[in-house]
């Protein structure tokens, strides 16, 4: 660690790991009451189970993309954080308020908590995602200013580089957007429509930069590529994710009540979108590829070659399977849907922010890499968590061909209760994996409480 | 040319470009134009088949070659597939759908491969169905 101020990643990394391991647990008690109807009702519904899955995911990848911005841009910056203890006061005013939140939909019900937290004065909840009570959203918004008035203002003292200034503009587009979620028309295709500013422009927008600096800035640490190589690269990407991105939120406005020439923008701009993630895979492989020598950490190495091909198959190729208007008439917020998700949430964002963990945290304990040991288990935990994520993805998908066909395209369809009997099996062996994942999760907390000869860190 | 000569860590792209065009045309085929991508990277095969350095020479033999029985195997078993099973078969599209998906990822991944290895002026052989390199 070059810098002191660097420090204040740690905590970030640490609450995020934390909310990961929760997230996994609530995706769990859902993947068995897909098929076990009945478990943990009346206390924990499926559909409380599933605000808190996703919800928890959103929280501790900010929480991720925090503790990254803290880590990375005083050593791009070449200067100390503006604030170390605006950056922590914000940690926990942000852990607080999340687990505030958390607690609010396991403990109450969620009308009561609308009532609570004053969505009578301005209603911003109730949407998918964006469930947050009122005051929450006001929060993460504080949060958020607190966040990039720090980095922005230690931006503007040091060194301006290509991979801070992508991932600030990413960063600030994130909080940007998120301003969206306070609008809420009393006009559904309108709210669908704004919503998707939030949804959609984060995931396949500005986080797409955040992402890229984040590797970027690992790849150079880990293959001593010059930076100017990998600079042309990431202006390729992102160019590439924006270009293709922005217009390709048209693909959720295809059945929204939204004019029709959005089926054609929709289309046709989304097709496009693997080619970021496309590019974000041969740049990983690329760099990686050209180093002379064998970095120390090998783990981080293995985790951003893995941000690289899970994205592409993540967000690439399981969304163009079902973003072309003429197949999403028949596969819209099936199973298809869901195995996209899953894969692309993993594969870009999970995987991304477990990469500069992984490069970070030795660090940030004081060695240059953990010991050898300490890595294989690390290893383990990707292999495991990411050949169960492949195997829930393709569950999923199986399940949602079968959805399609039985509820959609059959002579006789089917009602939907009757079809999610019929593709139970499904469901079960998604279970499994899952159950797999979380032995890989495990397995990664383990790795961080493996003894063994770590890798000093030189200093000059 | 020996990979030594080249400094891999400042040079943007240090391998020959028609070894580069040969991959990059066999992704092509594979994501954005199929057929048309082909047919440009049959002609330049056919053009430099022997005229062409080594490594340009072994990547376009190994890219219209991949294309060749990549393309069989994707399109083959897909009717197969369909055939046996039935376009009235849920469980066709089911294997059907997964099949196409996978075995298409997995030539697009290992034309990344191939495309990263030609940039860095390094020769390629795909997996299984790649011919053996030219000496």
């Amino acid at each position: 660690m070059k810098y002191s101020s660097q420090s204040v990643a740690l905590p970030y990394f640490i609450a995020a790991i934390g909310l990961f391991v929760g997230q996994i647990i609530f995706g769990l008690a859902m993947g068995l009451q897909y098929v076990v109807g009945d478990f943990l009702f009346p206390e924990i519904p499926f559909n409380v189970a599933r605000m808190v899955h996703t919800n928890l995911l959103i929280v501790w990848l900010l929480f991720g993309f925090m503790g990254a911005a803290y880590f990375l841009i005083p050593e791009e910056t070449e200067t100390e954080l503006y604030s170390p203890k605006l950056a922590l006061l914000m940690f926990w005013v942000f852990l607080i308020a999340g687990a505030a939140t958390i607690l609010g939909y396991l403990l109450v019900p969620y009308s009561t908590l609308a009532e609570m937290t004053g969505n009578n004065i301005l209603a911003t909840m109730g949407r998918e995602f964006l469930e947050q009570p009122l005051l929450t959203k006001i929060g993460i918004v504080i949060v958020a200013l607190a966040f990039l008035f720090n980095i922005s203002m230690t931006m503007l003292k040091g060194r301006k580089t290509v991979i801070s200034i992508v991932l600030l503009l990413g960063l600030w587009g994130l909080a940007v957007f998120f301003l969206f979620s306070f609008y809420n028309p009393g006009n559904l295709v309108k709210d669908k429509f704004y919503w998707w500013w939030v949804v959609h422009l984060w995931v396949e927008g500005v986080w797409e930069l955040i992402m890229a600096a984040m590797l970027a800035f690992v790849l150079i640490k880990v293959t001593g590529v010059d930076r100017e190589v990998i600079e042309k690269w990431l202006y390729v990407i992102i160019t590439l994710a924006l270009v293709t991105g922005l217009i390709g939120t048209g693909h959720h406005y295809f059945w929204i009540g939204t004019p029709q020439y959005w089926q054609w923008w929709g289309s046709i701009f989304s097709a496009l979108e693997p080619i970021p993630f496309f590019a974000m895979t041969v740049f990983a492989f690329n760099m990686v590829n050209r180093r002379r020598r064998e970095h120390p950490n090998k783990a981080a190495v293995l985790w951003a070659l893995g941000t690289g091909v899970m994205a592409f198959l993540g967000a690439g190729v399981w969304g163009f399977l079902h973003t072309l208007a003429p197949v999403n008439f028949y596969t819209h917020g099936s199973q298809i849907t869901a195995a996209h998700g899953h894969m692309a949430f993993y594969g870009a964002y999970v995987l991304v922010v477990l990469t500069i963990i992984s490069y970070a945290m030795p660090l940030l304990r004081g060695r240059a890499a953990n010991s050898e040991r300490s890595q294989v288990c690390e290893m383990w935990a990707f292999w495991l968590m990411t050949i169960s994520m492949v195997f829930i993805t393709l569950f999923l998908t199986a399940a949602g061909i079968l959805q399609v066909w039985l509820q959609r395209v059959s002579d006789t369809p089917m009602p939907f209760m009757q079809v999610q009997d019929q593709i139970a099996l499904f469901y079960w062996m998604r279970l499994w994996a899952g159950v797999v994942f979380s032995i890989g999760l495990v397995t990664y907390l383990v790795s961080f409480f493996v003894k063994g000869e770590s890798k000093p860190l030189i200093t000059a | 040319m020996p990979v030594e000569e080249h400094n891999l860590l400042k040079e943007n792209m240090p391998g020959p470009p028609l070894a580069v065009a040969a991959q990059s045309l066999f992704l092509v085929n594979l994501m954005i134009a199929p057929g048309i991508a082909f047919l440009i990277l049959v002609a330049l095969w056919w053009h430099y088949r022997d005229s062409a350095p080594l490594l340009a020479r072994n990547h376009l033999r190994q890219t219209v070659a991949a294309s060749l029985w990549g393309g069989g195997l994707l399109v083959g078993v897909s009717v197969v597939i369909f055939l046996l099973g039935g376009f009235d078969n849920p469980w066709s599209w089911v294997v059907g759908v997964i099949y196409f998906v996978s075995f298409h990822a997995m030539m697009i991944l290992f034309g990344v491969i191939g495309l990263n290895r030609a940039m860095l002026d390094r020769p390629y052989r795909f997996p299984v169905i790649g011919p053996k390199l030219l000496d």
